[in-house]
């Protein structure tokens, strides 16, 4: 592990960031998946990551949450280290996520997807869940109203009874905003939230996803293919390709990189 | 999709908590009148081989529903369940012959209805069942590493496993003499009679008892599919790498359902253990056994509580019912196996309850809860 706790205490407590992600790198047999990766993110930010098919924002994310172990570097929360953490771990002290390829719960209903999030951190042993005394039914209420609150800001209230695996494409991916944002997360991993949106859906969710930082208390870490929205949406951006950090800077810069250009098959993006 | 003030959410008030609560008690009284209700049937409505066959229904649909929890809910493939019903049944009858050895003197059926002797018989039940979960936990941590086929393998072998140890059991010990007089090599391994089987266990149970554990084994599981732990169960049958990413203890939830589901399968099995008629034998805990329950949750539908009740009863049912047909009865068994899995291969209900289908119900049901 190249980075110690010297590192870390270099930063004054004021403008250490919330998530800080130090030289992490692994690899698949030879093939190095992500090398050198680091960011810093702050409190309230909307940070984009943005590469090539293949570069390894994915893999940066499994990183981040825990899916795959880092081969090396540190991966700091505030004051948790999460560098090898199980992934449940990371979720409870405070990384969630959504899915490039739509994990929900099928079966389940939209009210419970989000309820089983938001039931991180309560537990009702096996017993009360016999008896069903006050507590539990005061905690199923609570969830239930927590959930049922994030599906009004996520306009899938209608939907709530109805199993997730019957939403519209555009739906199931709200559904994940919801169900990641049930865990009351710190730092909030988009993989793709606008992949098969149409332009009207994409221009609602650029807004959503702006709103999120100051409503839910939380930073932002967007990948998308589409990049009208994380250059209109994220202050920050980080370009990976081939696993490796290309460019750092915020989107007017990123824009007129030529390293950034290059990888893009060398011409500027349609879009930017 | 601007952020628009979240509606209004109906607050539930403390006095419906205190209805809740009291609903929470009022149920598995009710489960208890069951009890009642089926134990007044026995003698008059049901002659002495219906109830046994009503008993054998019980008992099917306890495994059957426990079975559920596991192979339906959590979504992990177990053929082990008859290992912990044997488990629990030899464990609940050690407890009960040689608690009455002990006790007074003779294994025979002590004191009437509700008399010293059912008590004993239904603590030895409980115990049955701890016994059966402290294995359920050692058979669930492999199911941390290993899942699909790899998991059905290791939980078979615990079956056979079990099967075989239990064929090179000691005879059993006749009299109070003869156990104080017992030496440790006829002790070690216990004296539960060996290929043979379990001979001579009191019989004590009845309809009542079946009635009581089957209903607080149902209310159990049902509440169990509509809590926070079963939502975590079901999740991870859905998809194990979304449960995590919520925070799900993906390893304490799959061992607790492995713990649950063989507690329930080891009180079961006591009274399987302390039926009139056959013994419990080391046959009982084969992998034959397992798939006759694993038949009924997929026929029943995976995760639906009702569906394994139904499908319980109605393939332990068959068997006596085609009885007639002797010759071709597996024949015709097997067939409309078969022709199920081809017509509704999700099972009868799906994951629903039967009271899903009920409108008025799914209303009431709703967001609400």
């Amino acid at each position: 592990m190249t980075s110690g706790p010297a590192r870390f205490a270099l930063a004054s407590p004021e403008n250490r960031p919330l998530l800080d992600v130090q030289d992490v790198g692994i690899a698949f047999g030879g093939l190095k998946a992500v090398n050198g990766f680091s960011l810093q993110l702050p409190e309230r930010s909307l940070y984009g990551l943005i590469g090539p098919n293949g570069a390894g924002k994915t893999t940066v994310f499994n990183l981040l949450t825990g899916v795959y172990r880092p081969d090396r570097g540190g991966i700091r929360l505030a004051r948790h280290d999460l560098t090898g953490r199980k992934p449940h771990e990371i979720t409870l002290a405070g990384v969630a996520r959504t899915f490039q390829n739509i994990r929900l719960f099928g079966e389940m209903s939209v009210l419970d997807n989000v309820r089983l999030a938001a039931q991180l951190r309560r537990s009702v042993g096996a017993l009360s869940t016999f008896f069903r005394g006050p507590r539990f039914h005061r905690c199923e209420a609570d969830l239930r109203d927590r959930a049922l609150e994030l599906l009004d800001v996520m306009e899938l209230r209608g939907d709530a009874d109805a199993p997730a695996r019957s939403l519209s494409y555009g739906h199931q991916r709200r559904l994940e905003i919801a169900r990641a944002l049930a865990t009351r997360p710190k730092v909030l991993l988009l993989d793709e939230p606008a992949a098969g949106m149409n332009p009207q859906e994409k221009q609602s969710l650029a807004k959503l996803i702006e709103s999120l930082p100051e409503r839910f208390e939380l930073s932002v870490l967007l990948i998308d293919h589409d990049m009208g929205l994380v250059m209109k949406v994220c202050r920050k951006i980080t370009v990976l390709d081939h696993g490796e950090i290309i460019a750092v800077g915020p989107p007017d810069r990123i824009q007129n990189d030529p390293n950034v250009i290059a990888a893009y098959l060398g011409e500027p993006t349609p879009d930017a | 999709m601007t952020a628009a003030a979240p509606s209004p959410v109906a607050p539930v008030q403390d006095e419906s908590l205190l209805r809740a609560a009291l609903k929470g008690l009022v149920v598995p009284l009710c489960g208890v009148a069951f009890a009642f209700g089926v134990w007044s049937l026995e003698g008059r409505v049901l002659d002495a081989y219906d109830t046994v066959t009503a008993m054998n229904i019980g008992v099917a649909m306890m495994l059957a529903v426990s079975l559920n929890i596991v192979n339906g809910m959590t979504g992990q493939f177990s053929i082990g369940h008859a290992g912990f019903m044997a488990l629990g049944g030899y464990t609940s009858g050690m407890v009960t012959y040689y608690g009455s050895l002990l006790l007074w003197g003779t294994a025979a059926r002590q004191g009437g209805p509700f008399g010293a002797g059912e008590w004993l018989f239904a603590a030895s039940c409980v115990a049955g069942g701890l016994v059966s979960a402290c294995a359920g936990y050692v058979v669930g941590l492999p199911s941390l590493r290993l899942r699909g086929d790899y998991l059905a393998i290791v939980t078979l072998g615990f079956g056979e496993i079990l099967r075989v140890l239990l064929q090179q059991t000691n005879r059993v010990i006749g009299s109070r003499e003869g156990l104080a007089e017992a030496k440790w090599r006829e002790l070690i391994p216990p004296p539960v009679g060996g290929a043979v089987g379990f001979n001579g266990l009191p019989k004590y149970t009845n309809l009542f008892w079946v009635g009581l554990f089957l209903s607080l084994t149902v209310i159990f599981a049902v509440r169990l599919k509509r809590s926070a732990i079963g939502r975590s169960m079901i999740a991870i049958r859905e998809d194990e790498i979304a449960s995590y990413s919520v925070g799900v203890n993906v390893t304490r939830v799959k061992v607790r359902s492995f713990v649950i589901a063989a507690f329930l399968a080891g009180v079961a099995g006591g009274l399987y253990a302390h039926r009139i008629g056959v013994n419990i034998e080391p046959r009982d805990a084969g992998f034959q056994r397992s798939f006759e329950y694993i038949i009924m949750t997929v026929l029943g539908g995976k995760g639906s509580v009702t569906g394994s009740m139904i499908a319980a009863s109605i393939l332990t049912y068959l068997p006596e019912w085609l009885r007639d047909f002797d010759r071709y009865r597996m024949i015709i068994y097997a067939s409309l196996l078969i022709a199920m899995m081809l017509l509704r291969p999700q099972g009868l209900l799906g994951s629903r309850e039967i009271w899903d289908f009920l409108p008025w119900f799914r209303k009431r049901r709703g967001t609400a809860r």
